[in-house]
C-alpha cells in the first residue's frame, strides 16, 4: 500500500477511535422515567449538605430526581446570563444579583408559586432583599449574618484589655473610644485592626454606622454624603496611623488580613460568619467574637442573603414548586446548618447554627445581635457588578492615600452611576 | 492552459475546504454578528433594541476606553520585543543540542502552567510584605500598587510566561537551516554576534514575522495575567482593553458596547500587522 | 580568518560554551522558581498556608490536597480534557497542513486576500465572538455535548495555518518539482515531501495546540454545564469559592494538570526533533 494511503487510513482509524471514546464518555444514565430537575450553585462545599437534603426530598417525591451542578463562583453571573439567554439554564439556581432577570420576566414569582404565607418562615431581611416591585423572586437559602469582630484573646490579655470592653466601644467623633483601644493593641501586635477595601465587612458596616447608605432607593449611589465622608475619613485616618496593614498589601491580596489574624499578627479582625469555620479550624490562639464598634448612628451591619430562584422557562413548573417548597421549609433548609456551615434562612432553623457553635465553645451571638438594629443594604440592581468594578479602584487609591477622601468618594459615586446606567 | 489553471485552482480550494468551513461558520459568522450587535442595545435577557450609532458614539468618546488602548499598546511595546529577544537568546544555543531538550522544556513550563496559578504565585512573589522579590532585594517595593511599577511588573510576568514558547519557534526555525549553510558561514569567518546578525537572523525572517505578529496579537488580548495580578489597578494604570471588553460584555451586560470595542481593537491590530507585513515583505527571501 | 586567529580570540570556544550553558541553567532555575513555589504550596495544608509565609517550606508535607482534588472528580475532567485535546489537535493539524500548503505553494485567485481574511479573524477578541458562537450552539441544541467542545476549533486554526505557511514557504521548490516529475500528485507531495520536511514545526505546532486546548477556559465553561463534559480548567476554577480560595487545592490541581503536558513535551522533543532529512539538495 502506498504510504499516502496508509497515512489516510491511519487518520481515519484514529478518528474512529476518538469518536468511540467520546461516545463512551458521554453515556449518561437516563432519568429512568423520572422528572429530572437541575439545580445550579456556585459553592462546591455545599454539595454534601444539599445532596442530603435533596435525597430526603426525592424519597418523599419519588417521581422527581434533582441533579446538582456546580459552576465556578468567579464566572457564575456571566455563565448564568448566557445560559438564560440561550435557554439552557437550570430549573433552579442560586442567585445574588437577580434584578435584571426579574425585570426581564425570566424568574418565577415565588409568592404566586408557593403562596403568600411561605415568606413568613424566612429571615425578613432576606425576603426584603429578594423582593422587587412588590414581588418575591427567590427562596432565601442562607444568610451571611451580621458583621462582628473576631479578637485574639492572647494579644488582648498582653495589652491588659478585658474582651468585654470591646462591646462598649464607639468610633463616633467626639466620643471615640475605639481609636485609643486600637493604639493600645498596636503596642503589642504589628497591626490592631483590618481596615481594607473590603466591601461587606468593613465599608458597609462603617458607612451604615455613620448613618449613610451605599445606594439610594432609586439605585443611584450616594455614599459621598457627609456620613460617607465621616466613615471613610475615619478609616483612612486609621490607615494613616498604621493601625492596620498598608493598603498596598491588602488591595491586591484579599486573604492578607485574615491570614494576618490567623498568624497572630492582628489583634482585631472585623468580618462575617463566612470566615468562622476557617478561623475555628486554623487559629492557634484563644479567640472570641465581639460586637462591632458603634458609630454616630449606632451599630449597623449588612445581612446579605443567598436565594434560589426558579427559571421561568422551566419545563417542569409543578416539580419546581415542590422542590422550592421543600428547600424553603424548616425541614429542608436545616441541612444547610449542618457542621455550622451557614446560617439557614428559615428562622426556625437558625438556632441549630447557634447551638452548633455554642457546643464548640464559641458564642456567635454578636453576629445576630447586631442585626437587631438598623440594616444597611448590600446593594444590587442592574449593572451593580460593573459599578463595583468602577468604584473599587478609586477607593483603593483612596486607601493608598493618593486621593483625598471627599474627592475619591465623589469620583467613585460618579463612576459607579456611569457604569450602571443603561446604554 | 486555462483548464489546467482551473484544475489547479479547484485543487487549492479543495485543500482549503475544511478550513473554509471552520473559518466561515465559527469565526466569520460570529464576527459578523458582533458587528451587527454593535448597532444594538441588549442585556442578553430582555428585548433587543436598535441603537444605531449610539454605542459607537459612546465608546469612541469614552476616555476609559481610549486610556485602555494606550495601556495595552504600552504593554505590547514592552512585552513583544523583550520576549522575542529572550526567546531567541534561549533558542540559539539550544537549537541543535540534544542535551538542550530538558532545558527547552523547563523554559516552556511557565507557558504550560494554568493562568490562575501563575497569577496567584506572582501575587505572592510581588507582595510588599513577605513577598519573595522584596525579601531578595531587602527593600519594600510596592510592585503592584505603585503607579509607575504596576505595568512593568505585569509586563514582566507576561514575558516570563511567554519567552519559552517563543523560543520553540526559533528552535524549529533554526533547525530548518541546513547545516551546509551554517558551515559555509563558519568558513567565511563569521562567528558569534556577526554570525547571528548577518547569517541567522535574515534566514529566520519568516519565523520572526510570525513571532512578532502573533506576539502582538496575544499581547493585545492579555487578560488573565492582568486580572489575577492587579485587576486593572492601581487606578487604571494596568486597565487593558481586554478587561474593558470583558467588563462591558459580561459584568455590565452591554455586549453592544463590547462589540464596538472589539471592532476598534480589530482595526488597530490589523493596522499594526499591516505595518509589520510591509516591513518584512521586501526583506524576506523564502528560499535558500 | 585562520583557525589560529580564531583560537587567539577573546575567549576560547570551550569557555564560551560553558559560560553560555551556565547562564542558561541559571535562567532556567529562575524561570522555574515560581512554579516550584506553586508545587510546594500543593503539599502544604491550608492551615500552613494561612499561618505561615507563602515561601515557607511545607512542614509536614501532605498529600491530602491531591487526594481531595482527585476525589472531587478531577480524574474525569482529565479524561474529558485529554479527549477534547486529542481530537482538536488531530483535526487542526490535518486541516492546517492542507490549507497552509494551498496558501504557500499553490497559485489560485484570491490567495492573498483570503489569507488576510484568515489572519484577520485572529484580531477580533475572542471574548466577544464567544457570545454569538454560544447563541448559535444554543439555537442548534448542541450545547452540553462533546461536539460543542470541539467543533469551533477542529476545522481550522488560522494561527496554525499562518505558522505552517511561513514554514512551507521556505521549503525549496526543487524538491517539489522533482517529486512532480516523478509523477506525484498533491496528496503524495504532502505525505512524502512536505510533512517529512516539516517535522520540527509540526511537532512544535502539535505541542502548542495541545497546551492551548488543555488550558482553554472560557469556551468550555460556557459550552457545557455539569459534570459530564467538565474540563480541567473549569474543575480547577470550582475550587475557588466566594470567600475562601483554597489555594492549596488549586495548586494541587494545576500541578496535576501540568504533568501530562511536560511528559508530552519530553517525548516529542526526543522523538521527532532528532534530525532533519535534507536529502536531495544539490
Amino acid at each position: 500500500m502506498k504510504t499516502s494511503s496508509r497515512a489516510v487510513l491511519a487518520i481515519v482509524l484514529s478518528a474512529a477511535l476518538l469518536i468511540a471514546a467520546a461516545l463512551w464518555l458521554g453515556r449518561t444514565g437516563d432519568g429512568s422515567g423520572r422528572t429530572v430537575l437541575r439545580m445550579r450553585i456556585w459553592d462546591q462545599s455545599f454539595v454534601p449538605a444539599y445532596r442530603a437534603s435533596l435525597d430526603a426530598f426525592q424519597r418523599a417525591n419519588p417521581d422527581v430526581e434533582v441533579r446538582i451542578t456546580v459552576v465556578p463562583w468567579a464566572n457564575y453571573p456571566q455563565k448564568l446570563r448566557l445560559d438564560v439567554a440561550g435557554g439552557t439554564a437550570d430549573d433552579v439556581f442560586w442567585t445574588n444579583l437577580y434584578e435584571d432577570y426579574a425585570d426581564a420576566g425570566r424568574l418565577l414569582d415565588i409568592g404566586r408559586l408557593l403562596g403568600p404565607d411561605a415568606a413568613r418562615a424566612w429571615d425578613p431581611s432576606a425576603v426584603a432583599q429578594y423582593t422587587r416591585n412588590g414581588k418575591l423572586w427567590a427562596v432565601p437559602q442562607f444568610v451571611d449574618g451580621g458583621t462582628a469582630v473576631y479578637y485574639n484573646r492572647a494579644l488582648l490579655s498582653v495589652a491588659h484589655i478585658d474582651p468585654d470592653e470591646l462591646s462598649t466601644l464607639s468610633w463616633a467623633p467626639g466620643a471615640d473610644t475605639f481609636t485609643p483601644m486600637l493604639h493600645r493593641l498596636a503596642a503589642v501586635a504589628p497591626w490592631a485592626f483590618n481596615v481594607a477595601n473590603d466591601f461587606q465587612s468593613i465599608e458597609l458596616p462603617f458607612l451604615g454606622s455613620a448613618g449613610g447608605q451605599f445606594q439610594g432607593h432609586d439605585g443611584r449611589f450616594d455614599f459621598d454624603s457627609p456620613q460617607g465622608n465621616a466613615a471613610f475619613g475615619y478609616l483612612t485616618r486609621l490607615l494613616a496611623g498604621r493601625l492596620a496593614p498598608s493598603a498596598a498589601d491588602t488591595n491586591t491580596n484579599t486573604d492578607f488580613t485574615r491570614n494576618a489574624f490567623l498568624q497572630g499578627k492582628m489583634a482585631l479582625f472585623q468580618s462575617g460568619t463566612y470566615n468562622l469555620a476557617q478561623i475555628a479550624q486554623q487559629a492557634r490562639f484563644p479567640w472570641g467574637v465581639a460586637m462591632i464598634p458603634q458609630g454616630p448612628a449606632g451599630r449597623v451591619s449588612t445581612d446579605n442573603a443567598i436565594g434560589i430562584a426558579a427559571n421561568a422557562a422551566t419545563a417542569h413548573p409543578d416539580a419546581v414548586r415542590r422542590l422550592l417548597a421543600w428547600l424553603g421549609s424548616a425541614a429542608g433548609n436545616r441541612y444547610l446548618a449542618q457542621d455550622g456551615a451557614s446560617v439557614p434562612a428559615v428562622v426556625a432553623d437558625q438556632q441549630a447554627y447557634r447551638d452548633f457553635w455554642a457546643h464548640k465553645g464559641i458564642d456567635v451571638s454578636p453576629f445576630f445581635d447586631v442585626l437587631r438594629g438598623p440594616r444597611i443594604s448590600s446593594g444590587g440592581g442592574p449593572g451593580f457588578q460593573a459599578a463595583l468594578e468602577a468604584i473599587t479602584p478609586i477607593l483603593s487609591e483612596m486607601y493608598l492615600g493618593r486621593i483625598p477622601v471627599p474627592e475619591a468618594l465623589s469620583r467613585a459615586v460618579a463612576a459607579g452611576n456611569a457604569a450602571a446606567s443603561e446604554n | 492552459m486555462d483548464r489546467r489553471a482551473v484544475r489547479r485552482a479547484l485543487t487549492s480550494y479543495a485543500l482549503l475546504l475544511p478550513s473554509l468551513v471552520g473559518v466561515g461558520c465559527f469565526l466569520l459568522l460570529p464576527i459578523a454578528v458582533v458587528a451587527w450587535l454593535s448597532l444594538h442595545s441588549w442585556n442578553l435577557l430582555g428585548p433587543m433594541r436598535f441603537a444605531g450609532l449610539g454605542n459607537w458614539r459612546s465608546v469612541l468618546t469614552d476616555p476609559a476606553f481610549g486610556h485602555a488602548l494606550l495601556v495595552t499598546l504600552a504593554l505590547a511595546a514592552i512585552v513583544v520585543p523583550l520576549q522575542t529577544v529572550l526567546g531567541f537568546a534561549v533558542a540559539a544555543p539550544l537549537a541543535r543540542s540534544e542535551r538542550g531538550a530538558v532545558l527547552r522544556v523547563v523554559y516552556a513550563l511557565p507557558w504550560m502552567c494554568a493562568p490562575v496559578a501563575v497569577g496567584v504565585v506572582w501575587q505572592w512573589l510581588f507582595a510588599p510584605t513577605g513577598g519573595a522579590v522584596n525579601a531578595l532585594l531587602g527593600q519594600r517595593i510596592e510592585w503592584l500598587s505603585d503607579p509607575m511599577l504596576a505595568l512593568p511588573s505585569v509586563a514582566a510576568v507576561s514575558i516570563w510566561s511567554n519567552f519559552g514558547y517563543v523560543a520553540l519557534f526559533f528552535v524549529a526555525g533554526l533547525r530548518a537551516i541546513p547545516q551546509e549553510i551554517l558551515d559555509a558561514g563558519a568558513l567565511d569567518g563569521a562567528s558569534g554576534w556577526r554570525r547571528t546578525r548577518w547569517l541567522l537572523l535574515p534566514l529566520l525572517r519568516p519565523t520572526m514575522f510570525f513571532v512578532l505578529v502573533t506576539g502582538m496579537l496575544t499581547a493585545f488580548q492579555t487578560f488573565d495575567t492582568v486580572y489575577a495580578l492587579t485587576k486593572g489597578g492601581p487606578g487604571d494604570r494596568t486597565d487593558v482593553v481586554a478587561m474593558r471588553i470583558f467588563s462591558e460584555a459580561f459584568d455590565a451586560a452591554r455586549p453592544g458596547r463590547a462589540a464596538v470595542m472589539a471592532i476598534v481593537v480589530f482595526v488597530v491590530m490589523f493596522t499594526i500587522t499591516l505595518i509589520q507585513h510591509r516591513y518584512f515583505r521586501n526583506r524576506t527571501t523564502y528560499e535558500y | 580568518m585562520s583557525t589560529e586567529a580564531r583560537r587567539r580570540g577573546r575567549f576560547p570556544a570551550r569557555v564560551r560554551t560553558v559560560a553560555v550553558y551556565l547562564l542558561l541553567i541559571a535562567g532556567a532555575l529562575l524561570t522555574v522558581a515560581p512554579l516550584v513555589l506553586s508545587a510546594l504550596t500543593a503539599i502544604k495544608t491550608p492551615g500552613q498556608l494561612a499561618s505561615g509565609a507563602p515561601l515557607a517550606l511545607p512542614n509536614p508535607v501532605t498529600g491530602e490536597n491531591f487526594s481531595t482534588v482527585l476525589s472531587q472528580g478531577l480524574g474525569r475532567a482529565v479524561l474529558v480534557t485529554a479527549l477534547m485535546t486529542a481530537c482538536i489537535t488531530g483535526g487542526q493539524l490535518i486541516t492546517s497542513i492542507l490549507a497552509a500548503y494551498a496558501f504557500a505553494r499553490t497559485e489560485f485567485p484570491g490567495r492573498e486576500a483570503l489569507f488576510w481574511v484568515y489572519l484577520g479573524t485572529m484580531m477580533v477578541p475572542s471574548m466577544v465572538t464567544l457570545i454569538p458562537l454560544y447563541l448559535m450552539f444554543a439555537k442548534l441544541g448542541w450545547l452540553n455535548t462533546f461536539w460543542a467542545l470541539i467543533l469551533p476549533f477542529i476545522f481550522a486554526s488560522p494561527y496554525a495555518i499562518f505558522l505552517l505557511r511561513q514554514y512551507f514557504q521556505s521549503i525549496p521548490e526543487e524538491l517539489l518539482g522533482a517529486a512532480r516529475i516523478d509523477g506525484a500528485n498533491t496528496l503524495d507531495i504532502l505525505v512524502h515531501v512536505m510533512v517529512p520536511m516539516s517535522r520540527p514545526i509540526l511537532a512544535t505546532l502539535a505541542l502548542i495546540t495541545v497546551v492551548t486546548q488543555w488550558n482553554n477556559f472560557m469556551w468550555p465553561l460556557v459550552a457545557s454545564s455539569g459534570h459530564t463534559w467538565q474540563v480541567l480548567t473549569v474543575s480547577t476554577a470550582n475550587l475557588q469559592t466566594q470567600y475562601n480560595a483554597q489555594w492549596t487545592l488549586v495548586m494541587a490541581a494545576t500541578t496535576l494538570a501540568i504533568v501530562p503536558l511536560v511528559l508530552l513535551f519530553l517525548i516529542f522533543q526526543r522523538q521527532v526533533l532528532r534530525s532533519i532529512a535534507w536529502t536531495g539538495l544539490k
